[in-house]
């Protein structure tokens, strides 16, 4: 008899734990959707304004003219260099021309 | 106006279409990362965020999909970001999850107080949305979307990028899981 009536107590316990468990699950089920606040509204209104890019259009001339102006300017670098590093070796050359046969007249 | 015009004079940023989004989608946009940060501070800092980012990077959308569910992504995905860096500091629960202590308990109160819950529901809700925190991101994002959104398995499956299967196969497990988590609770709780 006791043994029954305690088994018949657990399946009641498990009853009640399992309908507590779906309804705890199903709580949600009739959720409805929370407005949107004034605050966010206005911060989401200021979006467009704030994050616009400014997009600078350069014609196709103009880029031209700048990549030629680029080039000339890197290729007339290139020459001046080449330029005095060949001027250089040759007044190196010379000052040890003239350091050697000092030394070799000593 | 079509879809494929509507995004084409988004491209070309027109203020209009984008005051027409933000009106049409500030909704759906806040509720998402709302019930995924269950704040509303919060939520309103990830919501525009995502409105930021549709702006810059609607030239990158290449129509593959529908705008309502590449702005569910985007949502989706800064929303999981937010709770990344801010569960980054909470160490201690990382270390319970490791020695697999309180896997099924509650960590944290039961006191998110959702607005849009019935009254009669709000008590049980506060422990559903304490749990629902405890699952893995996407068994989260999947029984998020069916519950508060109602969005269909075929929806879930296109905003998750996921096979229809998949998402059976995760609100299988989100729902497994949170029957475990409550009855920890209940046993804890009413026994």
């Amino acid at each position: 008899m006791n043994a029954s009536n305690s088994k018949k107590e657990h399946l009641m316990d498990m009853n009640k734990k399992e309908i507590w468990i779906n309804n705890t699950l199903n709580s949600i089920d009739s959720i409805e959707q929370v407005p949107v606040s004034d605050n966010l509204a206005f911060r989401l209104d200021h979006i467009y304004k704030s994050s616009q890019v400014v997009v600078y259009r350069i014609q196709p001339k103009v880029r031209w003219a700048i990549a030629a102006a680029l080039t000339t300017l890197f290729l007339i670098n290139v020459y001046t260099l080449s330029k005095s590093l060949k001027r250089g070796n040759s007044e190196k050359a010379v000052f040890a021309n003239e350091y050697f046969s000092y030394m070799n007249s000593i | 106006m079509s879809e494929t015009e509507f995004i084409h004079l988004l491209r070309r940023r027109d203020e209009q279409a984008f005051q027409q989004l933000i009106v049409e989608q500030r909704s759906r946009v806040f509720n998402t990362c709302f019930n995924i940060l269950q704040s509303i501070e919060d939520g309103e800092d990830v919501c525009q965020d995502v409105f930021i980012e549709i702006f810059q990077s609607i030239s990158k959308f290449k129509g593959d999909s529908q705008l309502s569910t590449w702005i569910y992504r985007i949502a989706i995905t800064k929303s999981l970001e937010f709770l990344r860096k801010k569960n980054r500091k909470k160490r201690f629960g990382f270390f319970q999850s490791l020695t697999g202590q309180g896997d099924y308990e509650l960590n944290q109160p039961a006191n998110f107080d959702h607005p849009g819950i019935q009254l009669e529901n709000k008590e049980l809700s506060r422990i559903l949305f304490a749990a629902i925190e405890k699952l893995p991101e996407r068994q989260k994002v999947a029984f998020l979307l069916h519950k508060t959104e109602n969005l269909s398995y075929a929806d879930i499956a296109e905003v998750m990028e996921i096979s229809v299967s998949s998402v059976e196969s995760l609100l299988f497990r989100a729902k497994q899981g949170l029957q475990k988590i409550l009855n920890t609770y209940y046993e804890n709780n009413f026994k």
